[in-house]
């Protein structure tokens, strides 16, 4: 093979190979970046009316991949085991009592809002005493 | 990039249906059987009052059989657990013959006024109160008293008129009605006693019983013109039935 031959051949191989690599390329970001919307529309689903739960999900992230802004250690990333539930933190007021102040302490709780007790061993009956 | 992963979990996940199911269980509890009837002769018993009764009230449950005499095998009369009114059955005690087994004399809810009769202690179950009534016809005065601690309620009164005069002795608290009505003429609440009027055999559907309670006439109270029955205030009324327990001895004199 002459120089000449060579060169052209590279120059070939050059145009077919990027040719190559910008399809797959232009695929794959057509692949990740095509809206949900426009997938339903071909399934005809929602996939999020199937499982609404399943949508508020979050996915792990890859620490080596600097561009996946999401925090790590929520979401199914490796199996059921690895599934860390949300929590919830309810936070106790520590500066001093909510009671009323004026309440007697000694009182049961909540004898403000209950009307008051029939006496015992009282029963509802209409009388026919002398009068 | 999420949205497509999202789109693909749902497509790999397949919809689960969880199922629930409701079980129960019931414990069959089996009520034990009744314990017989101990029987007790008049020559087993100790013939004194053994300790105290002032304030001793016997109570049931149950239907009551009640004797003429310690020692009688076949009672003289039964009392229903409940009364006319639907009020717990309880009996002021005014005798305690013999200890466990022993009789204990009553006063019964009947006529003629000062009726007494013999139950089972073991028939019974005891209780007590430091309360009492003194009803003064005289000066148409009623007094609570709490034992040692005094007069606690002290208020005038209407009491029977000459016709109907209001019977006296010693009787006891047999019923606290509630009357759902404060303008009724028996005013919020009535306490049903032991006694019977002794001039009328009935009243209003009644045997004459007589009780003590509110008014709607306020007036009268201070006077003589009531049927038998003591009239009080709607707010003593309502003390009192709140305050004194069945079976309270009450005292007319």
């Amino acid at each position: 093979m002459t120089g000449t031959t060579r060169i052209l051949a590279l120059i070939v191989g050059a145009v077919f190979g990027l040719g190559a690599f910008g399809v797959s390329y232009a695929s794959t970001a057509y692949a990740f970046t095509t809206p949900a919307a426009d997938l339903d529309v071909e399934i005809g689903i929602d996939p999020c009316d199937l499982q609404p739960e399943i949508c508020d999900w979050d996915f792990p992230v890859d620490p080596e991949d600097p561009e996946d802004p999401e925090e790590p250690g929520v979401g199914p990333a490796g199996g059921a085991d690895d599934y860390a539930p949300e929590t919830t933190t309810t936070t106790v007021p520590t500066d001093g009592p909510t009671d009323d102040p004026t309440e007697d302490p000694d009182e049961p709780a909540g004898d403000d809002d209950v009307p008051a007790a029939e006496p015992e061993d009282a029963v509802q009956a209409s009388p026919n005493f002398t009068g | 990039m999420r949205t497509h992963r999202t789109f693909t979990i749902a497509l790999l996940l397949a919809p689960t249906l969880a199922l629930g199911a409701c079980g129960g269980s019931s414990d069959a509890s089996e009520t034990p059987a009744p314990e017989p009837l101990t029987t007790t002769t008049a020559d087993q018993l100790e013939p004194a009052v053994v300790e105290p009764v002032d304030g001793i009230v016997a109570g049931t449950d149950t239907d009551l059989a009640v004797y003429g005499a310690i020692g009688d095998t076949t009672p003289a009369q039964m009392l229903p657990a409940r009364t006319e009114f639907g009020s717990r059955r309880v009996l002021r005690v005014v005798g305690r013959y013999g200890t466990d087994d022993g009789w204990l004399e009553v006063l019964l809810p009947v006529r003629p006024n000062g009726s007494r009769g013999f139950v089972r202690a073991a028939d019974v179950t005891l209780e007590s109160t430091n309360l009492t009534v003194d009803i003064d016809l005289a000066t148409k005065v009623l007094r609570v008293s709490d034992g040692d601690n005094g007069v606690l309620v002290e208020t005038p009164i209407a009491i029977g008129s000459a016709e109907n005069p209001t019977p006296t002795g010693d009787f006891y608290l047999t019923d606290i009605l509630i009357t759902g009505d404060e303008d009724s003429a028996y005013g919020p609440y009535a306490l049903g006693l032991s006694a019977h009027s002794e001039t009328l055999s009935e009243f209003g559907g009644g045997d004459g019983q007589i009780g003590i309670h509110g008014t709607n006439q306020p007036s009268s109270i201070g006077r003589a013109v009531s049927h038998g029955c003591v009239r009080v205030s709607n707010d003593i009324v309502t003390a009192l039935a709140n305050t004194v327990p069945l079976g309270t001895p009450v005292v007319i004199h």
